[in-house]
């Protein structure tokens, strides 16, 4: 391997010399307020505006040609433009530190004159995190995740959750990324909470088209969230209070401004809230309690401008549980004693370790290692003691994907007009699909002890990939490449070369036409009950049985970027086709807990075809921001034992899909925000009239005639053949903000569902009166909430 | 008066979040169902009814319907109505046989059907031994031990139905799958042990042209006294049936079996196999 690399690396110098006559400016760009990387920074020639944006670590290469005199400009939304004169007679280093525009209010701020539009790649989101922060809430608790529900191409399932279903692709097909190493389930509260602590998090960035061949593995979306790395000017921190979880948030630099930490933490008091309620209001000595936490912690250390190193580290989990104590007693004398807890438990475990080294100025490279794992526990645990006879027992269900990686990747800028990135990874996967354990000692039986179901499964999976951006003419840039990925499990291999391309053409001066083909794989299933993203879900491998999934997109938009003194507006209109096959789903009503394996309960060799056209206008800065986002989609399911091999719409096919965004800044000491969303109905499976059958009776005992008539069999025109109620309702969020004399404190009011829009969670039949009848049940009617927050 | 402000509590937040819906009706239209299982040891027996909307508890047979059976496509004769919308002809019908059923009535599109009652199998041997040692010894259970070997005919694909009973004084005392140790290999390929299917199918999947040994070990059942456990002899007689069954009717019992665990359990997403109109 070091061969290889080192083999790569002269090939490279080599070509560097061929590209002798431009000289290189390279460095990184950092906020200066908190030394944090700035990720996607435009750099570029003020005359010609040609340029680059900075990497996913702030680092920038700019190729100009020699002799010239250029004026370097750097800009980034929120801070403040910086320009510098250059006399191009070398290739220098240069570090540009940007600052915020702080004051938005009051100063003019002077736009880029580059926007997001000109860019090479399509089909992505990116929200500024300041922006993210200042949404209405659920619960008093910023979701990252939630925030991009309000994109259009994305959709959010059942109300208040935060599972992303990415231009009619399921939860599992994102490839949910932490500082570049995935995360399984993102979940806390069965879906209400993400696991992301926004105090924690610099840049979120949503793929969902046209995916860059650097990503692979997942079909639908890349979800790209990078951690903070820590202030490296000074000590700061935050504690909050909300409604759901609490928080406390520090960082700052270690040692002078090389060495970084950053450290945030959450959670959750209903376990201490229930309690107080339980002894307060019950006699039985029943305890239940549920918790959620998380914690993130990052080191980072700059051995020079050529050396980096981070350490990373993310667990999160939720657990919920019920303890039990029963006493009983004859005359005086014990008889019955028993203790018995029961519960659920889950979570991630993250971590990483990650080398950024500068070969040369036109040379990046990111090497990292790294554990991630989620695993899914459902336990119940007790002992009993009758008569003085003491038996114990338990029994545990338990799930879950540990995977070791290992990754390097290049970011390679051989000339102004080409930017290369190439890059390997293995991957070594464990799989869990479902354990059942059940044992029992004491008393008058014999010890127990049983283990059923799927047990292990490893798989490792190896990806090398290649992609060029490439300036063709000052109208027209493609980015093409390659992801070639070999997967192995259970002696059998599959190999796949996935090609992908992003092309941009400007037809106007701010107007840009764009198109893409992404073939993505992926090797990993999720076995899903509900569709719905819960953590009872099963993470299985593709196997000789159960093939990986594929999927084809191909989209095509016109973006347009208004870029005026205090104003930024990105508008585009994208449309895509995509196909997606080899889906699983497990077959209705079957049990996760019996005996046989995970590939005998699925239906297999699914397909889907998705197509859509998505709006959206996005104004990122301002006294008035936010966004209007518009999805008209249709995505429809095919397998052959479902729905008698018919073709039928997906539980989330959602026809029309509004989003409306705004933020408003009153004064410097009060913002409102508001959202309004709409979306068509769900569709589900409802029996909307029913039938007599008659068959064998072979369950009623004494029974002679054989022929029973079963006189309330529910029939269906299909699967998904019944539409929901429409889903709409409005989000509304105030922020009080005070300078204090050492810091700041932000008061949150956010009022969830303002008009009490009884939303359809799940309609069902009920007997009313003697009559049946077609019932909703809706889950959050209007839900104040507040939080507290102390920044210094 | 603590439990009494939580009932309050409650009743409030969640009636808040439930409230009846209209069901549109104008795209319903009933249609007429016709329900037969043809077997050649018995008489055919029809049932003429309606589908209703699923809020609908008014009456669905049908007495009024013309019900004719065909054999080889020739006419043979006219159902007679008995009661509750049966329609009877009293004749067994015949093995290889093609048999279609037509029914119509006013105010509904008529509707056939048409089956073939496959040949017998023929068996080979079957024998009970019981109780026996169970096959897990730390369990304690003891089994019956059923043996059924027939063969499978190469040429045409074929389907079986197992059942068996006690007959005790007369009445069928059926052996529930419940009460069977599922690890049968037939069982398993199908994948519906986890729809607690009501008795045992299978295709010959497995065993295509070959003699296949089906081995059922069941649990015997047993009572209790006081903390002693005891197996009950039963007094009767067991009695197996091994039924050829056809494509339809096996499709039919693999999908009725889903569609009504799922039904009971609230998921009611199986649509039944529905064969040109009949079940």
């Amino acid at each position: 391997m070091r061969k290889i690399i080192s083999l790569i690396i002269i090939i490279l110098l080599i070509f560097t010399k061929l590209f002798a006559q431009n000289i290189i400016i390279s460095g990184y760009i950092t906020d200066e307020s908190t030394g944090e990387k700035l990720i996607g920074a435009n750099v570029y020639n003020a005359k010609t505006l040609k340029g680059t944006v900075s990497n996913n670590f702030g680092f920038y290469s700019l190729s100009i040609h020699s002799k010239d005199t250029i004026n370097i400009t750097v800009s980034f939304i929120g801070f403040k433009k910086q320009n510098k004169v250059i006399i191009a007679d070398k290739s220098y280093n240069i570090n540009f530190v940007l600052t915020p525009n702080s004051q938005s209010l009051k100063e003019v701020v002077i736009n880029s004159e580059k926007g997001n539009a000109e860019r090479t790649q399509m089909s992505i989101t990116e929200i500024p995190m300041k922006q993210i922060k200042s949404l209405p809430t659920f619960m008093g608790e910023t979701d990252v995740l939630k925030s991009l529900q309000l994109m259009p191409g994305v959709q959010g399932g059942q109300e208040g959750s935060n599972a992303l279903y990415v231009r009619g692709g399921s939860p599992d097909q994102n490839l949910i990324l932490l500082d570049d190493v995935p995360l399984y389930y993102v979940s806390h509260l069965g879906g209400f909470v993400s696991v992301f602590d926004a105090n924690a998090i610099s840049n979120i960035k949503l793929i969902k088209g046209g995916f860059p061949a650097q990503y692979g593995g997942r079909l639908s979306s890349i979800i790209d969230i990078r951690m903070k790395d820590g202030n490296q000017n000074k000590m700061k921190g935050e504690f909050a209070m909300g409604t759901l979880v609490s928080k406390i948030a520090l960082e700052g630099p270690l040692d002078g401004k090389n060495t970084t930490y950053l450290f945030s933490a959450r959670r959750s008091f209903f376990d201490l809230l229930s309690r107080t309620f339980q002894k307060l209001f019950s006699n039985e000595d029943l305890q239940t309690r549920y918790y959620l936490y998380d914690i993130n912690a990052k080191i980072c250390h700059r051995f020079s401008d050529k050396d980096r190193l981070f350490f990373s580290i993310y667990t999160g989990g939720d657990k919920f549980g019920i303890k039990s104590n029963v006493s009983q007693s004859f005359m005086g004398k014990s008889v019955l004693e028993s203790e018995h807890e029961t519960g659920i438990l889950w979570g991630n475990i993250m971590t990483a370790l990650r080398w950024n080294h500068v070969y040369s100025n036109k040379l990046f490279s990111n090497t990292s290692i790294s554990y991630t794992g989620f695993r899914y526990n459902n336990y119940s645990d007790g002992n009993q003691t009758t008569n003085s006879i003491k038996t114990t027992f338990g029994y545990d269900f338990y799930s879950g994907i540990k995977d070791w990686n290992l990754k390097t990747d290049f970011d390679y800028y051989p000339s102004q007009n080409h930017k290369i990135k190439f890059g390997y990874a293995a991957i070594f996967h464990n799989f869990k699909p479902g354990i059942s354990s059940y044992d029992q000692k004491g008393g008058n039986t014999k010890a127990i002890d049983t283990t059923i179901n799927s047990g292990n499964l490893n798989a490792t999976e190896s990806y090398i990939f290649a992609e060029d951006e490439w300036t063709i003419s000052p109208k027209l840039s493609v980015n093409m490449g390659l992801h070639a990925v070999g997967y192995f499990v259970e002696n059998t291999s599959f190999f796949s070369v996935q090609p992908r391309i992003n092309a941009n053409y400007q037809f106007l001066p701010t107007y840009y036409l764009k198109a893409s083909y992404a073939d993505m794989q992926q090797n990993l299933h999720l076995l899903s009950n509900s569709g719905a993203g819960f953590p009872t879900d099963l993470w299985v491998p593709a196997t000789k049985k159960v093939e990986p999934e594929h999927s084809t997109q191909i989209a095509v938009g016109v973006a347009h970027d208004i870029l005026k003194e205090n104003t930024n507006i990105e508008i585009s209109v994208e449309a895509y086709y995509k196909t997606l096959c080899n889906l699983i789903e497990f077959q209705e009503g079957v049990s996760f807990y019996s005996a046989s394996t995970w590939e005998e309960k699925i239906e297999k060799n699914g397909n889907a075809s998705v197509y859509g056209l998505e709006f959206l206008i996005h104004k990122k800065e301002g006294k008035i921001n936010g966004w209007i986002g518009y999805t008209l989609s249709k995505n429809t399911r095919q397998f052959d034992n479902l729905n008698n091999g018919y073709g039928f719409p997906y539980r989330y096919d959602r026809r029309h899909d509004i989003s409306i965004v705004i933020n408003y800044d009153i004064s410097e000491k009060i913002s409102l925000s508001c959202s309004w969303v709409y979306g068509t109905g769900n569709a589900i499976t409802l029996a909307t009239e029913k039938s007599n059958l008659m068959n064998y009776d072979y369950q009623t005992f004494y029974n002679n005639p054989d022929f029973v008539i079963y006189d309330d069999v529910h029939n269906y025109n299909g699967r998904n053949n019944y539409r929901m109620p429409a889903f709409h309702k409005l989000d509304i969020g105030i922020n009080f903000t005070k300078k204090l004399i050492r810091g700041t404190r932000v008061w949150n009011i956010s009022i969830y569902n303002v008009y009490n829009r009884q939303n359809p969670f799940m309609l069902y039949f009920k007997t009313i009166d003697g009559n049946i009848k077609l019932v909703q049940m809706s889950l959050f009617p209007i839900i104040p909430s507040f939080s507290y927050s102390y920044r210094f | 008066m603590r439990k009494t402000a939580i009932k309050i509590f409650s009743i409030l937040l969640l009636s808040s979040c439930i409230k009846e819906i209209p069901l549109d009706e104008t795209s319903f239209s009933p249609r007429i169902v016709v329900n037969s299982i043809i077997c050649s040891d018995s008489i055919i027996k029809v049932q003429v009814s309606k589908t209703v909307m699923i809020t609908d508890t008014g009456k669905r047979i049908i007495d009024n319907a013309n019900v004719s059976l065909y054999k080889d496509g020739v006419f043979v004769n006219q159902l007679a109505n008995i009661d509750s919308g049966y329609y009877i002809f009293g004749t067994y019908p015949e093995k290889g046989k093609l048999y279609e059923i037509r029914a119509d009535a006013p105010g509904f599109n008529p509707i056939s059907a048409t089956e073939v009652i496959p040949e017998k199998t023929e068996i080979i041997s079957c024998s009970y031994r019981g109780p026996i040692t169970a096959i897990d010894p730390t369990i304690g259970d003891e089994m019956g031990d059923i043996n059924i070997a027939f063969k499978d005919n190469a040429f045409v694909k074929n389907y079986y139905e197992v059942v068996f009973y006690w007959l005790i004084n007369g009445n069928k005392e059926y052996i529930s799958i419940y009460n069977v140790y599922q690890d049968i290999p037939v069982l398993k390929n199908e994948g519906d042990i986890d729809y607690e299917p009501s008795s045992i199918f299978f295709s010959d999947e497995l065993f295509n042209g070959k003699e296949y040994s089906l081995n059922i070990k069941m649990y015997m059942p047993f009572s209790r006294s006081g903390n002693n456990w005891e197996i009950i002899e039963p007094h009767g007689k067991l009695y197996i049936i091994l039924r050829s069954i056809s494509y339809n009717y096996y499709k039919y019992r693999k999908l009725w079996t889903r569609h009504r665990h799922n039904q009971n359990q609230g998921i009611d997403f199986y649509q039944i196999y529905i064969q040109r109109g009949t079940y």
